[in-house]
């Protein structure tokens, strides 16, 4: 399959009065056409500024762009002018954001926002425009959308405006939508019917997702492969299938224990990995999750670990891989 | 709609005539009347001026007469006049006031928005720097030393604009800036807090995803979102705008209704000092009004209901 979008080393940094913070360092990753992939990590691990660095969405400054490419069809985006990239953002390359309570402009119609890319990208008039709305706000599951298309974002409700964003972002037939946690500000029953449109949409559509989320469940529903990001890192990656079933990186394997299970003994307590994230204005020297890790190493401290093949399509970084650590490697076998 | 206005109407007769009363009573309470700094006048002529002005009637029944004359919108005779009566000068000065306060008015909304926004969308940058040192110089310097230098260079020195009196549209030009310059500065302060605001709201970055032009975002997204804190406000700026300014009107010898209060209150001369107060509420409860219909045209959450509460 082709590779539509294609991450090479990204550095991403906020120039804040306290000094630089590295908040993406050395991210590579690659989306094919038609795939879904998920990047999980917890708060602050640099998810949602990787998303929206690929629409150079960051404001600049505070933030830099340091190195690295992001190639969409080949072409590098991050040496764009603003001119360029106005045609591909909402056009080629979409979004869908967290809060659907804010992330609409509650001063204008549903219709007009709907339409606004329609009219710019494909020189549409506001007729046809609003034609075409009705079948978008259709598509995702809006009764009454013609009449909808009068109303504003305050009279929908969460869930409703999140279709509408996604309707938003589907408007153009863009080949990738990136979604940042576009169910974290919903309820549960409401995520999961969000979940599934997007499932069925991406299906009909075969647009390429990037599903940025920290709900592994949510990664296992929807996706086909998984991006493990910590401080600003990509510590694990691999189809859904291998990091589910063989997660390698201790860090995946925490995520993996913290999802709460019906099957749990209620007095047992849910497990959570210890501490927080180092400081992203001095990272660590060696790996990351080193202060934080059941299995840390001598190693571990001073000497950064490379991302390596493990098996099949996963990479993981992480020294209990190398030749010399078999004797930790087993340890961590016994304990899963 | 219709039963929030007339609903808002009723409240605003009751609201004027607590004014009334209010004013009545401590207007009353100021020791002295209209005709006591005349001192050499016989008593016989002093007593006979204070029984035809009603002045000599206990003060409930000088307040019931006032009642009856306002509701006939009669705001009787000046005390310190012998032909003109309050509306006379109402009549007289209003018209001037009211546009000089208009384009003062214009002038402060277009540049104090333009001025705002500039000065959000590049916060901490020299745009931003020159836009706030010129509201602090507006908000600081007194209208009056604004008016003093704009005499002295434009119109002295340069000869660009006449000094003073109300004839063309060449004359207002002077009173007009030196009347603007205060509420200028304070909506370009608002409007630049507000919008600084509205520009971290996720919206504004949906509006970038989208690929819109920059200039768009910034007026549909930006502005009518921004703009409110500024409605709210405009309702008092414009009363106090186009009611008169008594120290520009006084510099510039413009004939407005600015001084009108003043001199009222110097004089004692109890029609007037009404008068002039019950003109001013009945303005500014009407731009209020005005200004609570327009929030709900720029914001569609905030309705308005004839119910209460």
């Amino acid at each position: 399959m082709e590779k539509l979008l294609q991450i090479e080393n990204l550095n991403v940094s906020f120039n804040t009065y306290g000094g630089e913070v590295k908040a993406v360092r050395g991210v590579s990753f690659s989306v094919k056409k038609g795939e879904a992939v998920a990047i999980v990590g917890e708060s602050g691990c640099g998810k949602s500024v990787t998303a929206k660095s690929i629409m150079k969405l960051l404001t600049a400054p505070p933030a830099e762009y340091k190195e690295g490419k992001i190639l969409f069809h080949g072409q590098d985006l991050l040496p764009l002018p603003e001119n360029e990239m106005k045609k591909i953002r909402g056009n080629k390359i979409s979004m869908i954001f967290q809060d659907p309570m804010s992330s609409l402009n509650p001063t204008s119609r549903i219709g007009d926002q709907l339409i606004e890319g329609l009219v710019k990208h494909n020189r549409m008039s506001r007729a046809i425009a609003l034609q075409h709305a009705v079948q978008l706000l259709e598509r995702v599951g809006i009764p009454h959308a013609k009449s909808r298309l009068k109303h504003y974002p305050h009279e929908f409700s969460g869930g409703m405006r999140q279709r509408v964003m996604i309707a938003i972002a589907l408007a153009c037939d863009p080949e990738l939508i990136i979604a940042d946690e576009p169910t974290t500000a919903l309820d549960v029953t409401i995520q999961a019917q969000v979940l599934t449109l997007m499932k069925k949409l991406q299906k009909e559509t075969n647009t390429s997702i990037i599903l940025i989320t920290h709900d592994l469940g949510v990664v296992a529903e929807v996706c086909d492969k998984v991006i493990v990001m910590y401080a600003g890192e990509v510590v694990e990656s691999g189809s859904v299938e291998e990091i589910f079933s063989n997660p390698t990186h201790p860090y995946t394997k925490g995520l993996m224990k913290s999802i709460p299970r019906l099957d749990m003994d209620r007095s047992s307590r849910l497990y959570s990995i210890v501490g927080s994230p180092p400081d992203l204005l001095d990272p660590p020297k060696g790996c990351s999750f080193y202060p934080r890790c059941e299995y840390a190493m001598k190693v571990c401290k001073d000497y950064h670990p490379e991302l390596e093949l493990v098996s099949g399509t996963q990479q993981s970084s992480c020294w209990l891989h190398h030749p010399m650590a078999q004797a930790a490697a087993a340890k961590v076998r016994e304990d899963h | 709609m219709l039963k929030f206005i007339v609903k808002r109407i009723l409240w605003a007769l009751v609201t004027i005539w607590a004014i009334i009363s209010i004013t009545f009573i401590i207007m009353h309470s100021i020791p002295g009347d209209p005709f006591a700094r005349e001192g050499s006048m016989p008593e016989a002529v002093y007593q006979n001026l204070r029984s035809f002005y009603n002045l000599d009637e206990p003060l409930y029944v000088q307040y019931g007469l006032y009642l009856k004359q306002i509701a006939q919108f009669d705001f009787g005779p000046s005390l310190k006049s012998n032909t003109l009566t309050v509306n006379d000068y109402i009549a007289n000065g209003f018209p001037v006031s009211l546009q000089l306060g208009a384009q003062a008015l214009i002038l402060a909304v277009c540049l104090g928005l333009i001025l705002g926004v500039i000065a959000a969308v590049n916060r901490n940058k020299w745009p931003d720097y020159f836009a706030m040192v010129l509201a602090i110089i507006g908000i600081s310097v007194p209208s009056f030393i604004l008016a003093t230098f704009l005499i002295n260079f434009l119109a002295v020195e340069w000869r660009l604009f006449p000094v003073a009196t109300w004839q063309t549209m060449k004359h207002t030009v002077l009173p007009t800036i030196s009347l603007a310059m205060l509420p200028m500065a304070y909506i370009a302060r608002l409007m630049r807090s507000s919008m600084l605001e509205v520009l971290n709201q996720d919206y504004m970055i949906t509006a970038k995803s989208k690929g819109l032009n920059k200039g768009f975002i910034l007026i549909k997204y930006g502005l009518r979102n921004a703009i409110l804190p500024v409605v709210t406000v405009l309702g008092i700026i414009t009363a106090n705008l186009v009611t008169g300014s008594f120290i520009v009107e006084h510099i510039f010898g413009v004939p407005g209704i600015g001084e009108l209060f003043v001199k009222g209150i110097f004089n004692r001369d109890y029609p007037v000092i009404l008068g002039s107060t019950i003109f001013y509420s009945i303005i500014l409860i009407f731009l209020i009004l005005i200004v609570d219909i327009a929030y709900t045209w720029i914001d569609p959450r905030i309705k308005v209901t004839g119910e209460s509460k």
